[in-house]
């Protein structure tokens, strides 16, 4: 058997549902997220309501498979935004190396030792809470770890043989630099993405659960845990739902960094 | 002594950097804090005086001058929300999030030392995946969802603590460590999940080098062995990791006391966020960020007296 595979088999397994689910949520809800049932208010699951109402008898398992939408949304925008302000800084470091490494290094190094929340706190402090602020606040929470990976990589690789005879028959900078550089970090680059989208998950639901987040009516991860958490005794199910829909996506997604860290990454 | 000195610079400059970022993230972005805190229908007047107030009519070289000297005599300015100096609403509540907090460390380690050297003695059975599942799901769990579930499952049906009746230090200490148990196991939880994972990994390198061999050749038992000698060694290549999870459990503060209503830092943060009391969330920022730093910094130096080997190669 392949290294990893039942990690990969877990994690695109649970992955997969949550996606599945969050894409189903796009055409199709069982009922309106928003739509009210005063008579049914805090029902117990059952067919009609498969995780029930909350106290406002809007039905738990549409508006958690909605919620995996936003946070899925946000967590790959964050992904995507941070592997490409990333990977330019860190490819500048690691190739021009000199001052502008040190310069690039200093201000990763200083922005890594706030903790990550604290980065998100000031912006939205500063900022209108909303999806594109915690975009914008989880990205350059995630910029140091990515921009040192990505520099660790070209470091790896910018004397070695490969580089250094393609430079000799004449290839540009920037071609040495995309083509054959690049290229090289992506294991890493790649385990990262996915840990990262499990990162991205957890910091957005906790945002959104203090309030900082995707802003209501919206339904997201986090707001409704936070709802549910005095009725926790009555009403389980509205926040085991939304709860459990976080740990699943997150299981999945640290299942895949497993499954890669072991068959690309781990050296024994 | 190089190293120190080194160390020492490097420490100067990032807590510089530190104070230009936080300082310049209030200034530079766009919004004016005065705007923000009394909102689009005040009069001219008003947000006049309350600029000067803030000083944010001042030019930035001044404004940080004065916000910077001010910090490091312990002048933290004054809060907005609660009109009052910062300082006097941090004394009372410094000392709740750092006790939650050294609780933290204190459970992290009782508990991942000895199951992350199980984990290394139990290699391939089916022991070791039982707790490989278990750190998955440890890491799994965000600390407010745990937070929820403990205040229900021991709160509301164990009733083994009252959720939301916090109990003040000073009135009852016993009281106050019985219900700051719970929030301090949901910080920990993670921290124990990923510290057991380095633990293993740590032991596992050791457990291959030859002085184990020749310990074993001189007859020492199994777990002499991993206690007197692999442990000691593990537990050197894992400080640094402690060190950076101060940050985590500072983290996981912020969320954890909100969730179970304790009056510590965190909350106060979120609190001035929320209520946009600018001048209060720029220096709880800065003072956590301050900790942080220096909390790493002494473990570095830890590290230094503990393992002459770094001290060494300077």
């Amino acid at each position: 058997m392949k290294k990893g595979k039942t990690d990969f088999i877990v994690g695109f397994l649970l992955t997969g549902i949550i996606v599945f689910l969050a894409l189903l949520s796009l055409v199709w809800t069982p009922c309106d997220i928003n739509a009210t049932d005063a008579a049914a208010r805090l029902s117990a699951p059952s067919l009609q309501h498969l995780f029930g109402t909350d106290s406002m008898g809007r039905d738990v398992f549409s508006r958690a498979i909605t919620g995996a939408r936003f946070t899925l949304f946000v967590a790959a925008a964050t992904v995507g935004c941070t592997t490409v302000i990333a990977s330019i800084l860190g490819l500048a470091a690691g190739y021009l190396g000199g001052a502008v490494d040190e310069i690039i290094m200093r201000l990763v190094d200083a922005l890594s030792s706030f903790p990550g929340i604290l980065i998100a706190l000031i912006i939205v402090t500063v900022m209108e809470s909303g999806k594109y602020t915690i975009i914008l606040a989880l990205t350059i929470m995630f910029l140091p770890s990515f921009t040192r990976i990505v520099r660790t990589g070209t470091l790896q690789v910018r004397d070695a043989g490969f580089v250094r005879s393609n430079r000799v028959f004449g290839d540009s900078g920037l071609r040495l630099l995309l083509v054959h550089i690049f290229p090289n970090t992506f294991p890493l680059l790649l385990s990262s993405i996915v840990v990262g989208f499990s990162n991205a998950i957890l910091a957005e639901s906790s945002m959104s659960y203090l309030g900082l987040g995707i802003q209501p009516p919206a339904p997201s991860w986090g707001r409704m845990l936070y709802e549910a958490q005095s009725i926790i005794f009555t009403a389980p199910w509205c926040a085991l739902a939304p709860g459990l829909m976080i740990v699943v996506t997150i299981i999945g997604f640290n299942c895949i960094g497993e499954g890669i860290r072991k068959r690309y990454l781990a050296q024994e | 002594m190089r190293y120190l000195v080194k160390k020492l610079v490097i420490l100067i400059l990032t807590m510089f950097l530190i104070s230009l970022f936080t300082f310049f993230a209030f200034h530079i972005l766009p919004g004016d804090p005065a705007q923000l805190i009394l909102g689009t229908s005040a009069s001219p007047e008003k947000l006049d005086a309350l600029r000067q107030q803030l000083g944010t009519d001042q030019p930035l070289p001044v404004q940080y001058r004065a916000w910077i000297t001010g910090f490091l005599h312990g002048d933290f300015g004054t809060s907005i929300r609660y009109s009052m100096p910062v300082r006097d609403l941090l004394s009372d509540r410094i000392q709740v999030t750092l006790l939650l907090g050294l609780m933290v460390i204190v459970l992290t380690l009782l508990v991942s030392i000895p199951l992350g050297v199980h984990a290394a003695r139990v290699r391939n059975t089916i022991s070791e995946r039982i707790i490989n599942g278990l750190t998955m799901l440890g890491i799994s769990f965000p600390s407010f969802f745990l937070s929820i579930l403990f205040m229900w499952i021991f709160g509301l049906v164990l009733h083994l603590f009252t959720p939301g009746r916090y109990v003040a230090l000073s009135e009852d200490p016993a009281g106050f460590f019985h219900f700051m148990f719970f929030p301090a196991l949901a910080i920990a939880v993670p921290e124990i999940a990923i510290l057991t994972k380095y633990i293993r990994a740590a032991m596992l390198e050791e457990l291959s080098k030859d002085y184990v061999r020749t310990a074993r050749g001189k007859g020492r038992s199994r777990s002499g062995i991993l206690y007197g000698h692999v442990l000691k060694n593990a537990i050197v290549s894992v400080i640094p990791l402690i060190g950076m999870m101060i940050g985590e459990i500072f983290s996981g503060s912020i969320i954890v006391e909100q969730v179970f209503g304790i009056p510590g830092i965190g909350r106060l943060l979120i609190a001035s966020v929320t209520g946009r009391d600018f001048p209060l969330t720029q220096t709880l920022v800065m003072y956590v960020a301050l900790v942080i730093v220096l909390t790493n910094f002494a473990v570095d130096i830890l590290i230094q007296v503990i393992d002459p080997r770094i001290r060494l190669q300077g």
